[in-house]
C-alpha cells in the first residue's frame, strides 16, 4: 500500500476511536436543534439533498479555517473506490472493501488536512491539527450504511469515548481518544472525531491537539462548515488536488 | 466561529504574549521586605498562602563579583521537564538595562545605571517542554533576572527605585511571604487564562537584594496550581549561592548563531 493511500484514510483509521452519537437513534440529539458543549443552541436543517460529485467541493478549505493554517499537501488527494477499498484496518480485505463500497454506491471521496502554523509548538499553546474526509454515495441509504459502518469502526477502537455534541447534518456522532504525546513533551494528545451524514454525503472531521486544551467544539466547527457547504449555505469550490503533485523536470535548454 | 478559525494563530501568539506579559506585567508588583522584616504583616495571604520558609532573612551584605550569570538558576536545578527559552536568555549590558522596564526612558536608565554603577546583568527564561499545555496541568514558566552593582550602596539605591516601579502598578497585589536576604518583596498579578483553557493564569514575582546583587524571580502558571512559593524557593537557592553556602557556576554559554555570508 502506498504511503498516499495509507494517508487517504488517516482521519478514520489513524486514531484508536471516537464517537458519541448525536443522531436520532442514540437520542442525544435529534434534527431541529441541539446544544454545543459551549451551550450555543444550533438549529439543524432536516434537508437531505442528493449531492453531485466531486466530493472535494464539500470539504473545508484553508480559507474556511481562517489564518494560521497550512495545508497538509501530502495529505490532500482525491479518493476512488479502488484506492479506498485497500484501506487497511477499515476493511478486512480489499475484496471486502470493494464489495461494501459497491453496496453503498460509493461515488468518490476527498481528504485533506491542515497544520497549525508553528506545528507542535503551537499545539502546546492551544492550536490543533485538522483532518477532514468527504465521501459521496449513490443515495441517502448508501450513505447511511457507510455512516453506520464508520461509527462501528471507530467505536470499537481502544480508548474511544463517546462525546455529547449538538446535532450536525442529518446524523452525527462524536468520539474522543487520548493517546500518545505531543512531540517534544509529555503532554498527551487528544483526538476528537465528528462524523456526519447529510443526504448522500458522509463527512469525517478529526482534530488533534493537547489534552489540556481540546474539546469537541473544534471538530464540530469543521463538520458544521462542511455541512453548510452541503446545504448550499456556504460557498463551495473544487480545490486543486495536491497529493499527486510532482515537481516538473526542467526541460533542457537547446 | 470566526474566533475558532483564527485560534491557531491566536494561540501561538497567546503563548508568546503571555510569556512577554510575564516580563512586562510581573514586575508591576512588588512589596518591600527590607532588612528581614516580614512582609506578611502588611499584606494578605490570599487563597493559596505561602508555606516557603527556606533561605536566610537578613544576614551579611555580601559583595559578589561577576559575571552575573554565576548568580542565576541553572537548568539542572529545575525538574527535568524544563528547557531554556534561548531567545529570552541573554547577558544584559548597559543598553539593554537602560531600555528595560525599570525606566521610563533610556536616558533615565543610562543616567541611573551610571549613578548606581551597574556592572553586569543576566536574564534567563525556563519553560516546561509542554509549554502552556503543561502549565494547564500544573507546571509553570520561570524567569530569573540578576543585576550586579559595584557595591551595596548602589544596589540599595537601585532596589529603592525598582521597588517603587513595581509598587506603582495598580494591578499587582502584595503576597505574604517570609522575607529573604537583605531586602525582599513579593507580588502577584492575576491575568488572562492559560492558553485557550478556562484556567485562570497568575504571575508571581519574588525579588530580593543581597549586598550588591538584585535578583528577581518570576513564575507564570495556573492559579489553582501555583502560588508564590516556587518563585521564593528559587530565590532562596540563588541567595544561598550569593552567601557561599551553595555551589555557584556559570551556565553553558548559548552558541551565537552564525549567518553564512555575513562575515561571521
Amino acid at each position: 500500500m502506498s504511503r498516499r493511500l495509507m494517508l487517504a484514510v488517516c482521519a478514520l483509521t489513524l486514531t484508536p476511536a471516537f464517537f458519541a452519537c448525536g443522531d436520532d437513534d442514540a437520542g442525544a440529539v435529534t434534527g431541529g436543534g441541539g446544544t454545543k458543549t459551549t451551550g450555543q443552541t444550533v438549529a439543524v436543517s432536516t434537508a437531505s439533498p442528493k449531492l453531485a460529485t466531486p466530493a472535494s467541493q464539500y470539504s473545508v478549505s484553508v480559507e474556511d479555517l481562517g489564518t494560521g493554517w497550512i495545508t497538509d499537501i501530502r495529505g490532500t488527494f482525491v479518493i476512488d473506490s479502488a484506492r479506498y477499498a485497500q484501506t487497511q484496518r477499515l476493511f478486512t480485505s480489499e475484496t471486502e472493501g470493494l464489495k461494501l463500497l459497491r453496496d453503498w454506491g460509493y461515488q468518490g471521496g476527498y481528504e485533506t488536512g491542515y497544520v497549525p502554523e508553528g506545528r507542535d509548538q503551537s499545539v502546546l499553546n492551544g492550536a490543533y491539527y485538522v483532518f477532514i474526509e468527504s465521501h459521496l454515495f449513490g443515495d441517502e441509504s448508501g450513505a447511511q450504511k457507510a455512516f453506520d459502518y464508520f461509527i462501528q469502526f471507530v467505536g470499537k477502537a481502544p480508548g474511544a469515548q463517546p462525546v455529547s455534541i449538538a446535532a450536525v447534518g442529518n446524523k452525527s456522532a462524536a468520539f474522543v481518544t487520548t493517546t500518545g504525546t505531543i512531540t517534544g513533551s509529555t503532554v498527551k494528545a487528544t483526538y476528537h472525531h465528528v462524523i456526519t451524514r447529510r443526504g448522500n454525503l458522509v463527512t469525517i472531521a478529526l482534530t488533534k491537539g493537547a489534552e489540556s486544551f481540546m474539546k469537541s467544539d473544534a471538530a464540530w466547527d469543521v463538520a458544521q462548515m462542511a455541512d453548510e457547504k452541503a446545504l448550499g449555505e456556504r460557498k463551495t469550490s473544487v480545490p486543486t488536488p495536491t497529493g499527486d503533485y510532482k515537481t516538473p523536470t526542467p526541460a533542457p535548454k537547446p | 466561529m470566526k474566533r475558532k478559525r483564527q485560534q491557531p494563530l491566536l494561540f501561538l501568539g497567546a503563548g508568546l504574549v503571555l510569556i512577554a506579559m510575564g516580563a512586562v506585567v510581573a514586575f508591576l508588583f512588588l512589596a518591600n521586605g527590607d532588612d528581614g522584616v516580614d512582609v506578611s504583616k502588611t499584606v494578605s495571604e490570599g487563597d493559596n498562602p505561602s508555606k516557603s520558609t527556606s533561605g536566610t532573612a537578613g544576614g551579611p551584605e555580601v559583595v559578589s563579583n561577576g559575571p552575573a550569570t554565576k548568580w542565576s538558576l541553572l537548568l539542572g536545578e529545575l525538574p527535568p521537564n524544563y528547557e531554556v527559552d534561548v531567545s529570552n536568555t541573554f547577558i544584559q549590558n548597559i543598553s539593554t538595562f537602560s531600555s528595560s522596564y525599570w525606566f521610563k526612558t533610556e536616558k533615565e536608565g543610562t543616567d541611573r545605571g551610571a549613578e548606581w554603577r551597574i556592572i553586569d546583568g543576566f536574564q534567563t527564561l525556563y519553560q516546561p517542554k509542554g509549554l502552556a499545555a503543561e502549565v494547564a496541568q500544573g507546571s509553570y514558566y520561570v524567569r530569573v533576572e540578576t543585576y550586579l552593582f559595584q557595591n551595596a550602596d548602589g544596589a540599595k539605591k537601585a532596589w529603592a527605585h525598582y521597588d517603587n516601579v513595581l509598587k506603582s502598578s495598580s494591578t499587582s497585589t502584595p503576597v505574604k511571604t517570609k522575607a529573604l536576604a537583605n531586602d525582599s518583596s513579593a507580588y502577584e498579578i492575576i491575568s488572562g487564562t492559560v492558553g485557550p483553557s478556562e484556567i485562570v493564569a497568575v504571575f508571581h514575582r519574588f525579588n530580593f537584594r543581597r549586598g550588591n546583587t538584585i535578583v528577581s524571580v518570576q513564575t507564570w502558571g495556573g492559579k489553582p496550581f501555583v502560588n508564590i512559593d516556587p518563585a521564593r524557593e528559587i530565590a532562596a537557592i540563588i541567595d544561598a549561592k550569593l552567601l557561599g553556602t551553595r555551589p555557584a557556576s556559570e551556565p553553558t554559554p548559548i552558541p551565537t548563531p552564525s549567518f553564512p555570508g555575513l562575515g561571521n
